[in-house]
């Protein structure tokens, strides 16, 4: 499983890839809505959908299955952990069989009749809305930008290390629909007492023994943008990534964007549960939040041949708690930079579009970009280590070779 | 329909979750070489036998992508389950593609859990939640390892007394802490 996404990029062609679908027309076929829908709960167990398909035993080996499946960068099987190929950053919308895929206990196995979203606890009046109602309320779309915390832990090559060893591509890009998180609340009547609300959702642990998955966010944060979102890239969300119902906390890494969610509990204190108190936490004990500035080259590919000259460099830039500012971009490793042209609007939560032309002479190169956030962070060359392998925001460097 | 029926009809709902383990846990046993122990027992520690009526349904029920991929029925009371009309909605026949994709990765996965006696006891007790892709990409010293294998078994990882140390030992031998290296070279994979 170690550093096969060098593997599984697609091949580097003379010129590099200038749109997605470039760079996806030699690579394998990818997976269409209804298979991937599909996918929320087949891939989850595969190998019970194997059985139950009555397949033969399929694929010889796993080079033969890559060349035929989809080219997500599968990290962990059961429960699915997979990032999006580097080459599919280079849309501004991932699309939902790109996306990168995490969770602690796969999607829920069990999938009620009718899904309801229940607010209680410190609420003046309990309330259970149904999926329909919660459509009624509103159709708020906005491009949301998702970072697992453990993006690029791989990358740190930590000595001792637990967890998906993720490189670049757990972070993706979706426009999510659905209602702020403030009215559904209202329907309750949060009281004073109310200053945590913990998510709860529908996914389990393989036994009861295990705790869930269950993080709150503080009420101020809550009231904010964070909202109930029931759609993606306009579509419903697909199991796999938290559909039907999923909560949208934007500037935060994606642990706390609950999916599957099923309850609200307005409580007096914040959630004691092992991903909150445990998980999700630096060495010196405070708590993975917001994302870091950081910056991907999605466009030339690791290792790619170009021809000297004018290059094209383009890729993604984001940040959690400000919007993205500026990018530099470097071809000799670091010595000069110049400023990339922003795509879009700037906006914290959610990536800016960047390209910038550089000039290249034959020989080795080294492509590097550095992000910078309106607070003025910006990415460092190399993020310092935590034990936990969180938020590597260290600057992607792509090699390539200049003919 | 007659009360008979209905009870019937509650009945074979019932037996979903338990179908579903069943599913799994053989399908873990063929593809995996998984003992028969593991085979059988859930995490809940429940055995689940395969019986021949559990089978039947097993081939007739509308279960398809309702099967837990952790091989256990969830603890709590099962919720209504969805119809084969939700049932079909939800999941239509899975791509085989990715299916065997991820199948092939568990499968390579395992090939690279080395002979030995902790190989077992980790396809025995760590398989029955883990993919074997989640234990190959860790990196911990013995006491790292330690420290994760006493948790798993406060968690309920029917792991017994006499074998947390071999499989300790084995998981630190195999899948060891590494090497630190320069902190530049460990920053990023294209400034080595």
């Amino acid at each position: 499983m170690r550093d096969r996404t060098r593997d599984q990029l697609p091949r580097a062609t003379s010129a590099p890839a200038r749109h997605r679908e470039d760079v996806r027309r030699d690579g394998p076929p990818t997976l269409g809505r209804r298979e991937w829908l599909t996918l929320g709960v087949t891939t989850a167990g595969a190998l019970a959908a194997r059985r139950l398909l009555g397949q033969a035993a399929g694929a010889t080996s796993a080079s033969d299955a890559t060349r035929t499946a989809s080219d997500l960068v599968i990290r962990n099987v059961r429960a699915l952990d997979a990032e999006a190929p580097v080459s599919a950053l280079a849309t501004f919308e991932t699309s939902p069989e790109h996306f990168f895929v995490r969770s602690h206990f796969g999607p829920p196995t069990q999938l009620p009749l009718a899904w309801t979203l229940a607010i209680d606890g410190e609420v003046q009046r309990p309330v259970t809305l149904t999926l329909d109602e919660i459509r009624k309320m509103g159709a708020q779309a906005r491009p949301v930008t998702l970072e697992c915390a453990g993006n690029g832990r791989g990358v740190f090559r930590l000595p001792k290390t637990s967890g998906v060893q993720w490189e670049y591509g757990a972070v993706s890009t979706a426009t999510w629909t659905g209602v702020p998180l403030g009215a559904v609340l209202e329907r309750a009547g949060l009281t004073a007492d109310a200053r945590h609300l913990w998510m709860e959702a529908a996914d389990r642990a393989p036994s009861g023994t295990v705790p869930k998955f269950l993080r709150s966010i503080p009420r101020e944060g809550a009231l904010g943008d964070v909202f109930v979102a029931y759609a993606m890239n306009d579509r419903p969300i697909p199991l796999l990534h938290g559909g039907p119902l999923r909560l949208i906390v934007p500037g935060w890494f994606g642990m706390a964007s609950t999916k599957w969610l099923t309850h609200i509990h307005a409580m007096r204190a914040e959630s004691d549960n092992y991903f909150m108190s445990r998980g999700y936490r630096f060495a010196d004990g405070s708590a993975v939040t917001t994302m870091r500035p950081k910056s991907v080259i999605a466009s030339p590919l690791a290792d790619a041949r170009v021809r000297a000259g004018s290059l094209t460099v383009r890729g993604q830039a984001w940040s959690g708690g400000a919007a993205v500012r500026a990018v530099d971009v470097s071809s000799d490793g670091g010595r000069t930079w110049r400023a990339a042209r922003l795509v879009g609007s700037a906006r914290p939560g959610v990536w800016r579009t960047w390209e910038a032309d550089v000039s290249v002479r034959s020989g080795p190169a080294l492509l590097m970009a550095r992000a910078t956030d309106a607070t003025g962070a910006a990415q460092p060359i190399h993020a310092t280590p935590n034990p936990g392998g969180y938020a590597n925001n260290s600057i992607h460097g792509v090699p390539i070779h200049v003919a | 329909m007659s009360r008979d029926e209905w009870r019937c009809a509650a009945a074979v709902l019932r037996l979903v979750p338990v179908v579903a383990a069943v599913a799994v846990v053989g399908c873990g046993r063929e593809d995996a070489g998984a003992p028969e122990s593991a085979a059988r027992v859930g995490a809940d520690g429940a055995a689940h036998a395969p019986s021949a009526a559990a089978s039947t349904v097993a081939d007739a029920a509308p279960t398809r992508g309702f099967t837990s991929a952790q091989g256990t029925p969830s603890p709590r009371p099962a919720p209504a389950v969805a119809t084969a009309e939700v049932a079909a909605r939800l999941a239509p026949p899975p791509p085989a593609a990715l299916s065997a994709r991820t199948s092939a990765e568990e499968q390579a996965a395992l090939r690279t859990l080395p002979a030995g006696a902790g190989r077992d006891i980790v396809i025995g007790k760590c398989l029955v939640c883990h993919a074997a892709t989640m234990i190959t990409q860790q990196h911990k010293d013995t006491t790292g390892w330690n420290k994760t294998v006493t948790q798993m078994i406060a968690w309920g990882a029917p792991v017994a007394k006499d074998q947390q140390a071999p499989l300790v030992a084995y998981l630190a031998e195999h899948f060891p802490a590494r090497a630190g290296g320069d902190p530049a070279r460990r920053a990023g994979r294209a400034l080595d």
